[in-house]
């Protein structure tokens, strides 16, 4: 069989084209390229050439219409065993073709030639051409009247008009050959025989048979001369002959193959002119043809030769002719039988043809998966033969096949156009769902799968490393599922082969592995983030970037459609990274050489990184780079180094693929078996890239990451921010953000403010005064009892701190003045400054609580005392203030406050308590101080608080009247200023806990105070009346021998010479003065009726009754006296003890008519009950006679 | 289309190369052979007796040509390299489908095409007919034997099942049907039919 036949067959002169001498393969198809655009060769153009020897035999040549047609068979072809059967087939002419340059010798080209011509004894015209001779070569006429043609050098449309002229002559020179044949075979008595024909001796009836069949024979032989000639009148005449010959001798095999060329006759008459009516003309006589070629199989030589292959031919050539789409069916039959016979075909090489030609056939028609299957078959057989060409030869066949498999090399399609397809799917839905199953297109993944196979066995062996590795790559990246382990690591081993025998850094269009998506854009790490700069504000960072707790903020301006695409600003110079992940599925460790991101803009460094993948692992990786210039960004992909090859990997691709596996479509999804979770699809933002922007950094001086203070820990760090950029700051502002912002007591924004604008390079020092916050507030954790057991837990807590935020810009305009920023702004940066603050515990107040103690008085002799005290802070030192009991202001029912702390850390702590006083406006030191209280590790302590100070001076009746009123019928006119008095008790609850201050040091630095203010309250809350309100009237004694008159005299000696055996101490058998101060603490007159008692140290009144040891002068009981409001009442008597010891001095007081306020003070039950105040014990120490 | 630089120097070696081919195919794993190699053992004990071995290859194709459903009902013994060429064979066929299913009403286009001996019918579901090329489905089989009874009930009963697979709500219409009561049917189908 042949390939390439058509109809037309019949009617083509072959000449075979030779290379003769040396010759450069391009160099031989450029001259070949010329030749073999003279495929016809007019008649009428040859005229010229053709000298009529004798009478032509074709009568009816149509000198003017007809022409002579060529078939050029290139590097030459061996003889056929049929030439005799079909004319056609018989090599004519042969044309060879030297290049003189490379051949100087024109003289053994000739020998050459000839010595090539001999193989062809069929042919009858011998032309050698040579181009491009020399001079020398030019002037040597041995060779006028030779075969050899020079082409002296010209240009090519020169040399193309002389070739013509040379084809014109072949072919006159052929056409007068051809009638020298005819005329021969019409007288000569040849028997013309075939390989159908039995060889061996013929038999007397045989060959009475052949000669019958002769006349028949020559007939045909005649017409195909004539076709070939260009007659096919003459041609169909003889053709007719011939066809009633056969028929009457039976030679069927003949008859078919006469009717072959009447057909050609019929289809060259007609010029191509075709119709419906000659279409059905050549279907008949062709199916007539093919059942005839069927008819002459004879069973004796089927083994040897047989016409099989000129049936299939003769379908084919139908098939061919009648290749259009409209005849689809008729065409897929006759195709469908051709392939039938392949089975039944000998020759192995006729099976590839045939199945060549029906690939062909099956494209031409737009069949594209029937085409891509015969091509298959095709290279299947070429496999077989097991030697590289054939090899090379399948590889590209197979090549053309992957196309209708789906599983063509990212190479051969247009990438952008696929990367464009998947931009505009936001409608979703099921128009979503068609667009992805349309990717997925056609998925017949295991014949996908051999084809990949047979493409990679066949690169293999026919030793084209690329495409080897492009099908191995391919075949695992797309059907690694399917592939065993073992498989998986064939192929690894396959990729690595290949690519030993590629020179480094190969590319291939086809990525392999690892799976690369996009894993997050970082936006820009907090010590970077840019803000677009408001331009004419004051603040201008405000509303640029989301504030405020919420993710969404309705009065945000950007417009909800398009908030998917971000928007993410690069600055030149300032390396950056994008987070991809990585996956390998399969079952061998995956080393990726390099790896990193591929941007095609130009304006980007990436660096490259290696990474080497487990098997069935995924990895997120950052792969960085920096901007090197302005303009916009995009990252499409990333490329790989792996496997010895460079690969581009695109985002898009692994998308898509994800979103295949999503729906079903793609066989796994490689992320997901390697255990990584499903990803939000990250769509890459619009990257712009501005100039460079100046860059603070900070640092917290002095330490190297967290601020470890205990709980109530005050301490002052510097925070260095400094200039890394090279644009200087002009602008810079602190704000403060994050939890627990008050603990940041103090910032110095002078000094920031006062160092712009910050230079690049240079450095500033901010001092922050941190204060540590407690822990218990925020961790309910961290509860009390795990303080107790001595844990010393660190609480650090992502979010606990508080951030400082520095907003800070450059100049307005960009440094270099560029024309592509031209009117905008650059924008400010945001840098983030979180204070690491590990708060560790410290301190813990395990109880706060109310003491009274009753220390009972002793009766002074200097009742001015307080009056001196607190008239001015002079006097005695400080320290005795605190046991100092004030006798006028009611030692008895003495309140402390009692804090229990407890030290579960590791330090020491010495805590100190101050009282801070307000009221007293002196410089020197307005705080009482309290001796300090050294707490050790694990053990707790006491701290005791005396409240004694914070007695108002003065009962006044707001806050008691609307307390019973409270208590009582609140009315709603009250109701205001019971609120204001509400308040203002509060207030007054606060000021007195603020007061109060409780420090604590540790070691030589560390030191703090305590958060105790709710404890506080809540221990006093309940008693704040008795701590802060004075009783209503208050009690004190002083004896002495001075009268009243000089009372203020004497206390100025007392206060002079004051013994300590002598004072407060009176002597027995003595008339004792006494004086009884009672004083008014409230604003109105109280009339009271008092009362003194004196007791003894057991407790019995020895004043009255039987054994009254103490004698008396004066009025004790029912002393009825009207105090005026805050002054005192003085009352004098005196004493007269009997026996020395220790007495005891009460007095009491009924309230006649009190008033609203002090039943409430003494939180009376009914308004007629009768208010009894009593004073505190006076303790009276009575002297023996000395 | 195609120009095989080899034509002249013929030397063909008809000795199949298997070794080279049989390497490769090692590396495939049996797509399906873990339950369809179960049936075929039932197949060979209930049919193996009665019945020569047959060849079928039934297989779903939806729209956009992605096959959903593949299942080997023959009861010849298995070869990996035969099942590939099934399929190749059937994947051919389908641009013979497209043409000839707008040319007649018939749901079931009776061997439409052949390879060697193996013969493709297909049953075309309604979808192009209605123009809801959404739905658009051929069931294909790949088969040996003329029994074109059989193959047309196979057929409509299989498309049942299918609708069947359609109604379910979770199924998403051209993804793989991967229901393992759809295989067990299909497979009673084709040894009761085939």
């Amino acid at each position: 069989m042949e390939p390439d036949v058509s109809i037309e067959t019949s009617c083509m002169i072959r000449v075979a084209v030779l290379p003769i001498g040396s010759i450069a393969i391009p160099l031989f198809r450029d001259y070949t390229s010329m030749l073999v655009r003279h495929y016809t060769v007019s008649l009428s153009s040859i005229s010229s050439f053709y000298t009529e020897h004798q009478k032509s035999p074709f009568a009816h040549q149509p000198w003017d219409s007809g022409s002579l047609r060529f078939k050029y068979m290139v590097g030459g072809s061996p003889a056929s065993p049929w030439e005799d059967f079909q004319s056609n087939r018989k090599i004519f002419a042969v044309i060879g073709i030297c290049h003189c340059p490379s051949s100087p010798d024109l003289h053994s080209v000739m020998d050459q030639f000839v010595t090539a011509c001999k193989s062809y004894s069929s042919s009858v015209v011998q032309r050698c051409f040579a181009f491009c001779p020399g001079d020398s070569q030019l002037e040597d006429e041995s060779f006028k009247g030779s075969n050899l043609i020079l082409f002296p050098p010209a240009d090519r449309q020169t040399q193309e008009f002389h070739l013509q002229t040379m084809m014109q002559d072949i072919a006159a020179s052929l056409l007068m050959k051809f009638e020298k044949s005819v005329l021969q075979a019409e007288s000569g008595g040849t028997i013309l025989k075939t390989p159908l024909d039995s060889q061996a001796s013929l038999s007397s009836e045989e060959v009475i048979k052949a000669k019958k069949r002769r006349l028949g024979r020559a007939q045909k032989t005649i017409g195909d001369y004539c076709l070939l000639a260009g007659s096919p009148v003459d041609a169909n005449a003889h053709y007719t002959t011939s066809l009633e010959l056969a028929r009457l001798t039976g030679d069927f095999f003949w008859y078919a193959g006469a009717m072959e060329g009447s057909v050609c006759a019929l289809l060259i008459d007609q010029m191509g002119q075709r119709d419906q009516v000659l279409d059905d003309e050549i279907k008949d006589r062709y199916n007539s043809v093919i059942l005839h070629y069927r008819k002459s199989f004879i069973q004796d030589n089927a083994q040897r030769v047989s016409p099989l292959s000129f049936e299939l031919e003769a379908t084919l050539k139908l098939a061919r002719y009648l290749c259009r789409k409209e005849l689809a069916k008729e065409v897929v039959g006759l195709l469908t039988t051709a392939a039938d016979g392949a089975k039944s075909l000998i020759d192995a090489s006729d099976r590839l043809i045939l199945f060549i030609e029906i690939a062909r056939l099956f494209g031409t028609l737009g069949y594209h998966r029937k085409a891509a299957f015969f091509s298959r078959q095709v290279a299947q057989l070429y496999l077989q033969q097991e030697n590289r060409l054939a090899a090379i030869s399948s590889m590209q066949v197979l090549a053309m096949t992957t196309q209708a498999y789906r599983v063509q090399s990212r190479a051969s399609t247009d990438h952008a156009l696929y990367q464009e397809s998947g931009q505009n799917h936001a409608d979703g839905g099921k128009a979503h769902h068609n667009w992805i199953v349309s990717l997925f297109e056609s998925q017949w993944s295991s014949i996908q799968m051999v084809v990949l196979r047979e493409i990679l066995l066949s690169a293999v062996r026919g030793g084209d490393p690329l495409t080897a590795w492009s099908a191995a790559a391919r075949l695992l990246r797309s059907y690694y599922p399917l592939i065993t382990p073992a498989g998986q690591n064939g192929l690894a081993s396959a990729l690595s082969n290949a690519s030993e025998r590629l020179p480094s850094g190969t590319r291939c269009a086809d990525p392999a592995l690892p799976f690369i998506r996009l894993h997050s854009f970082p936006l820009h790490s907090s010590q970077q983030d840019i803000v677009k700069r408001n331009h004419g504000r004051d603040d201008w960072w405000a509303g640029s970037a989301p504030s405020g707790p919420f993710i969404y903020t309705p009065f945000s301006k950007g417009e909800p459609s398009q908030s998917s695409k971000q928007e993410l600003i690069w600055v030149v110079g300032e390396a950056v990274q994008v987070f991809v992940e990585l996956a390998n599925p399969c079952g061998f460790d995956l080393k990726v050489d390099s790896i990193y991101l591929s941007v095609h803009s130009g304006n980007f460094d990436a660096f490259p990184i290696s990474v080497s993948l487990s098997p069935n692992s995924s990895k997120v990786i950052a792969l960085s780079g920096i901007p090197t210039e302005v303009g916009s960004l995009k990252i499409p992909g990333c490329i790989v180094h792996c496997f010895g090859v460079i690969t581009e990997h695109y985002f898009k691709d692994v998308d898509n693929l994800l979103v295949g596996a999503a729906q079903g479509l793609v066989l796994s999804d490689p992320f997901r078996c390697c255990g990584s979770p499903k990803l939000k699809n990250v769509t890459v933002p619009n990257i712009s890239v501005v100039p460079p922007l100046p860059l603070l950094i900070s640092r917290v001086v002095g330490s190297d990451g967290a601020i470890i203070l205990c709980e109530g820990e005050i301490r002052e760090v510097q925070i260095s921010v400094a200039n890394a950029g090279t644009v200087p700051i002009e602008q810079a502002h602190i704000s403060l953000s994050g939890k627990n912002q008050d603990s940041i007591q103090l910032i110095v924004y002078e000094t920031l403010k006062s160092s712009l604008p910050l230079k690049p390079g240079a450095e500033v020092r901010i001092p922050v005064t941190l204060k540590a916050w407690q822990l218990g507030f925020l961790d309910p954790a961290a509860a009390p009892g795990k303080n107790i057991s001595g844990s010393t837990g660190r609480q650090v807590k992502d979010g606990c701190s508080p951030v400082l935020l520095i907003h800070y810009a450059g100049p307005l305009t960009y440094a270099g003045g560029d024309a592509s920023t031209n009117g905008s702004i650059p924008p400010g940066r945001r840098l983030v400054v979180p204070l690491n603050i590990c708060v560790s515990q410290g301190l813990s107040l395990m109880k706060a609580r109310l003491l009274s103690m009753e220390i009972p008085a002793h009766v002074g002799e200097d009742h001015s005392k307080v009056q001196v005290e607190t008239s001015s802070a002079e006097g005695s030192p400080r320290t005795d203030r605190f046991m100092k009991i004030d006798p006028y202001r009611g030692s008895w029912g003495l309140c402390f406050l009692e804090l229990e702390l407890s030290n579960p850390t590791d330090v020491v702590f010495e805590i100190g308590v101050s009282v801070n006083m307000e009221d007293s406006n002196t410089e020197e030191n307005p705080e009482y101080d309290y001796p300090k209280t050294r707490i050790d590790r694990d053990y707790t302590a006491r701290v005791l608080i005396p409240l004694e100070h914070f007695k108002l001076p003065v009962l006044d009746g707001t806050f008691l009247v609307k307390e019973s009123q409270m208590n009582g019928t609140a009315t709603r006119k009250s109701s205001f200023s019971e609120k204001s008095s509400k308040a203002e008790l509060n207030a007054s609850i606060k000021k007195l806990i603020s007061k109060i201050k409780v420090r604590w040091q540790s070691g030589r630095n560390n030191s703090g105070e305590l958060n105790i203010k709710d404890a506080i309250q809540a221990a006093l809350q309940s008693s704040m009346m008795d701590v802060l309100l004075p009783d209503p009237l208050t009690f004190g004694f002083r004896c002495g021998n001075n009268t009243s008159q000089d009372f203020a005299d004497l206390n100025l000696d007392e206060g002079s010479n004051i013994q300590g055996a002598r004072k407060g101490s009176v002597r027995a058998h003595d008339t004792t003065p006494v004086e009884v101060l009672v004083r008014n603490n409230t604003k109105e007159i109280i009339r009271v009726s008092l009362s003194i008692t004196c007791r003894d140290i057991a407790g019995e009144n020895c004043v009255e009754g039987d054994k009254a040891t103490v004698l008396w002068a004066g009025v004790l009981n029912g002393v009825t006296m009207e105090v005026p409001p805050l002054k005192e009442y003085r009352h004098s008597f005196s004493l007269y003890f009997l026996v020395p010891g220790e007495y005891t001095l009460l007095a009491a007081a009924v309230i006649d008519d009190a008033n609203e306020m002090l039943r409430a003070r003494a939180r009376a039950t009914s308004c007629d009950e009768s208010i009894f105040c009593r004073g505190p014990p006076f303790h009276i120490r009575v002297n023996g006679t000395m | 289309m195609i120009t095989g630089p080899t034509f002249t120097t013929a030397e063909f070696l008809l000795r199949p190369s298997f070794t080279a081919l049989c390497l490769l195919c090692e590396l495939l794993r049996p797509v399906s052979s873990a339950n369809s190699s179960r049936s075929l053992l039932v197949i060979e004990l209930n049919l193996g007796i009665r019945k020569m071995a047959s060849t079928a290859c039934f297989m779903i194709v939806s729209r956009n040509d992605i096959p959903i459903y593949e299942a080997e009902v023959g009861t010849a013994p298995k070869k990996e390299d035969a099942a590939h060429q099934h399929q190749f064979i059937l994947h051919a066929a389908l641009d013979i489908v497209q043409d000839l299913a707008w040319t007649t009403s018939a749901m079931f286009l009776k061997s439409i095409d052949r390879f060697n001996d193996l013969v493709v019918s297909v049953y075309v579901t309604a979808g192009h007919i209605l123009n809801m090329l959404y739905i658009h489905t051929r069931l294909m089989l790949l088969h040996d034997s003329r029994n074109d009874d059989g193959i047309k009930s196979f057929f409509q009963e299989v498309h049942e099942l299918y609708i069947k697979i359609l109604l379910n709500p979770l199924y998403l219409p051209g993804s793989r049907i991967t229901s393992s009561h759809f295989d067990t049917k299909v497979r009673a189908l084709a040894r009761k039919y085939l």
